[in-house]
């Protein structure tokens, strides 16, 4: 098999919330042995709700944390014990976008100060050329030339996370960790930044890390699905199978809450009871056992492993029986042609590479 | 600055209108006026009519429309952390309400709220009631502002944004609560969101908000089934939906209030714009009976 772009393998992230020195630590397993891989031109969606250390494992991935074990090989080169300025070269290759773009700007610099100070830091260009870059870049994410003397304080929300989406392809990487990067964001502009992402992946061969809550975005991106429930990935499989065919009862909870415009929950089907209880004192077993309808003795003392189902992975089990049992939420909504002529006038062409105002 | 310009819906006992739009179309201004929480003086002028239960609420003395607003009328808002008081335990913030309006001793308001939290399903509630909002999960938040604004028995909620902040296992908690609870109390709600699903869970009737304005309104099951305002159908669009290869992509953005185009306020961004749109600012019309939109190229038939 031939080494994907990026190899995850056991990952693990501990961190200590007692007091230091305390004789009695009070460990959370934020990530707990994830393992994953991303290719060129790939998208990997990882999926859960708040708590379940799926930012974590964004920012691990992007060493902005170290991790307390496993390893993240970029292209064969083992990344995890690496560190300063031999990490260096690799920064340039692994890129992240933030859920807050505005956290992440210097507010007291233009655009084009914070980019060229990029380039420069990198080592790519300086000077007149770094100017130069600073125009395509610009014009890559569609936003005006002249966005580039002001602030950040002057945009909207969209055009922000448009000037992070210049600010992660400056330094020309092949794998972007997008963090939440299109949650904050109102329906129609998540639709522009959604549209801009796909072409960006198009045109510079791309691999997405995907994390997000929002399983509506992440049919449409992702090729591939992971979900994570407290630190560890419960199913991982192909975006078709995962919304078709999901395996796991966490997945097929997850599934069953998306709010369909035009479309309702099914009433019969009995909502997840519960919230994630706490990573510090996680369930023991199967970490999904104090809300799952079909949870056993075993699921109570014996955690299952990620094993696969033909199609994809699962942790449970009792995967198998509960296949047979329950059929997956349906939730398609018959297409109108009508609405879909209509819809078929408002921009869906192609941004990227082209200016236009926004 | 127009914030909300002539607004006018209502709502029948026991519905449920959702009001959806995008940041800045007004949506919660709407509904601060409503419950007549902007602040008053030249900073917020309000003009128009709220008749409730055949009263104008605005030409209520203030201190009769306090009275009416927690028993009659309540809301919910989208942060309960910077609603509920953190020095307070939350049932003496449930408490506080039904003392406040009901003039009853501490004990049998203390039985009530115990109550209240066991309708809203706070598990083990008689543990939850001598608790600090800071030790509850935000879903456990959001029941305990629901069980406040349910304290009187209101006959309409308003419920701002109420799962916004939540994940989506629990937003579905939520919103299969209101859906229960709307059904048990017989209470009209006013469910306002930017979310089109969410909306889609609970409301019987849809107001799509733009800019200040209510630019389409109808059952919600025909809007979905045929919008009849462009932006209404952009908005559909944007919904990552299976199946859809590309979104639909509204260009540009909400207009600056300060400097609205004339004409028709979404002419700008719209694809089936032509000249008359850039002159005339169409007035919400109905298309059929008990559907309208704000379109002078409606229905848009002719244009697929």
């Amino acid at each position: 098999m031939t080494e994907p772009l990026l190899r995850v393998e056991h990952l693990v992230k501990y961190f200590n919330l007692g007091p230091a020195f305390s004789r009695s630590p009070s460990i959370v397993h934020a990530v707990d042995g994830v393992s994953l891989e991303v290719g060129k031109s790939e998208t990997l969606a990882i999926v859960g709700e708040s708590g379940c250390g799926k930012s974590t494992l964004g920012r691990l991935i992007m060493r902005l944390i170290n991790p307390t074990s496993g390893s993240i090989r970029y292209e064969g080169t083992e990344l995890a014990s690496l560190s300063g300025r031999n990490l260096l070269p690799f920064r340039r290759k692994l890129q992240i976008i933030f859920q807050d773009p505005y956290g992440s700007l210097n507010p007291r610099m233009t655009v084009q100060e914070t980019l060229t100070d990029l380039l420069y830091i990198h080592n790519i260009a300086s000077g007149a050329e770094a100017r130069a870059r600073v125009g395509e870049l610009l014009e890559t994410v569609a936003l005006p030339a002249s966005s580039a003397k002001r602030y950040p304080h002057e945009f909207s929300g969209g055009q922000r996370q448009r000037i992070g989406i210049a600010r992660a392809l400056a330094v020309g990487p092949s794998i972007i960790v997008c963090d939440e990067a299109v949650s904050a964001l109102d329906v129609s502009v998540q639709a522009q930044i959604v549209n801009l992402l796909e072409d960006i992946q198009e045109r510079f061969g791309i691999g997405y890390v995907f994390i997000s809550h929002d399983l509506t975005v992440v049919r449409h991106m992702a090729d591939r699905v992971a979900v994570m429930y407290l630190g560890r990935i419960i199913e991982q499989g192909e975006t078709e199978q995962i919304f078709a065919r999901p395996r796991h009862p966490y997945t097929r909870a997850l599934l069953d809450v998306i709010p369909v415009p035009g479309g309702s929950r099914d009433l019969e089907r009995p909502l997840l009871k519960g919230e994630i209880p706490s990573p510090v004192a996680p369930p023991p077993g199967c970490h999904f056992n104090p809300r799952c309808a079909f949870a056993t003795d075993r699921c109570r003392s014996e955690p299952p492993a990620l094993e696969p189902t033909g199609e994809g992975l699962v942790a449970c089990h009792r995967w198998r029986e509960i296949a047979e049992w329950v059929e997956p939420a349906k939730l398609t909504r018959a297409s109108d042609q009508r609405l879909e002529k209509l819809q078929s006038r408002f921009n869906v062409s192609r941004e990227a590479g082209r200016a236009s105002p926004s | 600055m127009p914030a909300v310009r002539g607004v006018s819906f209502d709502v029948e006992q026991g519905k449920c209108l959702g009001i959806v739009g995008e940041s800045g179309s007004g949506k919660s201004v709407t509904s601060l006026a409503l419950m007549g929480l902007l602040p008053p003086g030249r900073a917020s002028l309000v003009e128009g009519e709220i008749r409730f239960a055949g009263r104008d609420l605005r030409k209520l003395a203030p201190a009769k429309m306090r009275r009416l607003c927690g028993s009659e009328l309540a809301m919910v808002f989208q942060e309960p952390m910077t609603s509920l008081n953190p020095a307070f335990t939350v049932g003496d913030q449930i408490m506080e309400v039904v003392m406040t309006h009901e003039g009853v001793p501490a004990r049998i308001a203390r039985a009530r709220a115990l109550e209240l939290l066991r309708e809203v399903r706070i598990a083990a509630p008689e543990r939850r009631l001598d608790d600090y909002p800071h030790s509850m999960s935000g879903g456990m938040r959001q029941r305990v502002m629901i069980a406040i604004a349910l304290a009187c028995r209101p006959r309409l909620l308003i419920a701002d944004e109420p799962t916004t902040a939540l994940d989506v296992t629990v937003q579905a908690q939520i919103m299969e609560l209101l859906r229960v609870l709307q059904g048990e109390y017989g209470m009209s709600i006013i469910l306002i969101s930017h979310n089109l699903g969410v909306i889609s869970e609970i409301a019987d009737d849809i107001a799509v908000m733009y800019a200040g304005r209510i630019v389409e309104r109808s059952s919600a099951q025909r809007l979905f089934d045929q919008p009849e305002h462009p932006y209404t159908v952009g908005l559909l669009g944007a919904i990552p939906s299976p199946g859809r290869e590309r979104l639909a992509s509204i260009k540009g953005r909400v207009p600056d209030l300060n400097a609205l185009p004339s004409g028709c306020t979404f002419e700008p961004r719209c694809p089936f714009a032509e000249q008359k749109c850039r002159e005339i600012d169409p007035a919400l019309a109905p298309v059929e009976p008990g559907h309208f939109s704000a379109c002078l190229r409606a229905p848009l038939e002719q244009l697929t």
